[in-house]
């Protein structure tokens, strides 16, 4: 597989982990619209994180990708054209059914010695029992979206790793965060080789945190390069590499 | 339990909204796909609404079957199934009420209730909006309505096809087996897909 086609584009994209935040980045275009009441308000965004994550993958041969976000026929389309298999995997949301079922199950228990509640950390560990379950190696390029801003904070260093070891090396990971609390949730989708739709979806009564850039870079630590985008409109892309 | 539509007696226009077991499923996706398209989902792309033939096989809501199912006819399944289900050249329908835990194999599959297991459509697999599907897709052509939840690999395009075809030749004699190879390790490239239905 001639993933870097010749000379490294990882030189063009980064040093070993410190990589450092460029300022350049998104364009927004146009900026976030607000319709009517019961239309959907819809943006599309000008994105250099995706364009350097489908440049690094370009080469890639019969390759696999995963998406961690909600499933798009969009986004399906554009990367099974450019012969992908794609496997879709929407994180957060079997995350919050593992989640809410645990949570049940607890209350539902009779009191007893035997039954003390998990620990945040017991629950995450007994999730990625069964999520994320793929070969190691198994992916060249995996959409994060904007899940690490969702996720409970026990679970993002695993996951992060999880994701280290089921990227083939030298695969590439396109990771979203918002610089500043959205007003709503988002879904995402790939309209061409360097815009992203984002479509509002409901309240962001799901987004936990905001991450600081040395915090992104430390989560994916473990990856060989990273690269960050900030956008005018708050949101910053991360790539990462294998 | 089974019945031809045609047979049945209420009929579904008199109860459009109603859960009845009797009626016939209403497909929502007509008005779907009457939405306005997104620049991603060019409106050409658009897949039909899909209409279930007067001559499908209905199992109705609080049916529930354990085993394989196989047939000639169109199947509209509003129950519980487990097994497998294999309809070779015919459409499957799993309504808003259907439970499915099975390898499914048809000629069309359309997908409104909850189902576990791999996919193969010959032609095509359509994920209606309020499906919930955990299983790997495998079709020519595969349309995935937004609000669809899904987890699992997807193929389409011509290998997908290549290998239908090639599963129908090997089947009864012998095969080249070079073109055996050829076709299994083949990615899709272009790809006939339709647009979402719903926007």
């Amino acid at each position: 597989m001639n993933w870097m086609g010749g000379k490294s584009r990882l030189g063009a994209v980064a040093t070993p982990v410190a990589s450092k935040t460029r300022g350049t980045a998104s364009a927004v275009m146009p900026p976030t619209s607000v319709t009517k009441s019961n239309q959907k308000s819809e943006s599309f965004r000008l994105s250099n994180g995706l364009k350097d994550f489908l440049w690094l993958i370009s080469d890639v041969e019969n390759g696999r990708l995963l998406d961690l976000g909600q499933v798009s026929q969009a986004t399906l389309n554009f990367f099974i054209e450019r012969g992908f298999r794609v496997t879709t995997d929407d994180m957060l949301r079997s995350w919050k059914e593992f989640r809410g079922a645990v949570e049940e199950k607890q209350r539902n228990a009779p009191p007893s010695d035997f039954n003390e509640p998990l620990s945040p950390e017991e629950i995450a560990q007994h999730f990625l029992q069964n999520s994320l379950q793929y070969p190691d190696d198994e992916f060249n390029a995996v959409l994060v979206w904007d899940i690490f801003d969702r996720l409970d904070a026990g679970l993002l260093s695993q996951v992060a790793n999880r994701l280290h070891e089921i990227v083939h090396p030298g695969g590439a990971v396109l990771a979203l965060f918002h610089s500043k609390t959205p007003e709503r949730a988002y879904r995402y989708r790939i309209v061409d080789n360097q815009t992203i739709e984002i479509v509002p979806i409901g309240p962001a009564g799901t987004h936990m945190r905001i991450f600081q850039n040395r915090e992104i870079l430390n989560l994916f630590s473990r990856f060989r390069s990273a690269k960050t985008f900030v956008g005018r409109d708050q949101l910053r892309e991360g790539l990462f590499i294998k | 339990m089974w019945r031809k539509q045609s047979e049945g007696k209420p009929s579904s226009s008199a109860t459009p909204g109603a859960p009845s077991a009797f009626a016939p499923p209403s497909f929502a996706p007509a008005e779907k796909s009457a939405g306005s398209p997104s620049p991603s989902k060019p409106a050409s792309a658009m897949p039909p609404a899909p209409v279930p033939s007067p001559e499908a096989a209905i199992l109705t809501q609080g049916i529930r079957i354990r085993g394989e199912l196989t047939g000639k006819a169109d199947l509209f399944i509003d129950g519980d199934v487990e097994g497998s289900v294999r309809l070779g050249d015919s459409r499957l329908t799993i309504g808003p009420s259907g439970h499915v835990k099975a390898d499914i194999e048809a000629r069309e599959i359309y997908i409104r209730g909850n189902v576990q297991g791999n996919l193969r459509g010959r032609e095509r697999i359509t994920l209606g909006n309020s499906c919930h599907v955990k299983g790997d897709l495998e079709s020519p052509r595969i349309a995935i309505e937004d609000g669809a939840q899904f987890k699992g690999r997807v193929e389409m395009g011509p290998a997908a096809d290549a290998r239908e075809h090639q599963i129908k030749r090997t089947a009864p004699a012998i095969t080249s087996p070079g073109a055996s190879s050829s076709s299994t390790d083949s990615t899709p490239t272009s790809v006939p897909v339709e647009a979402s239905a719903k926007k």
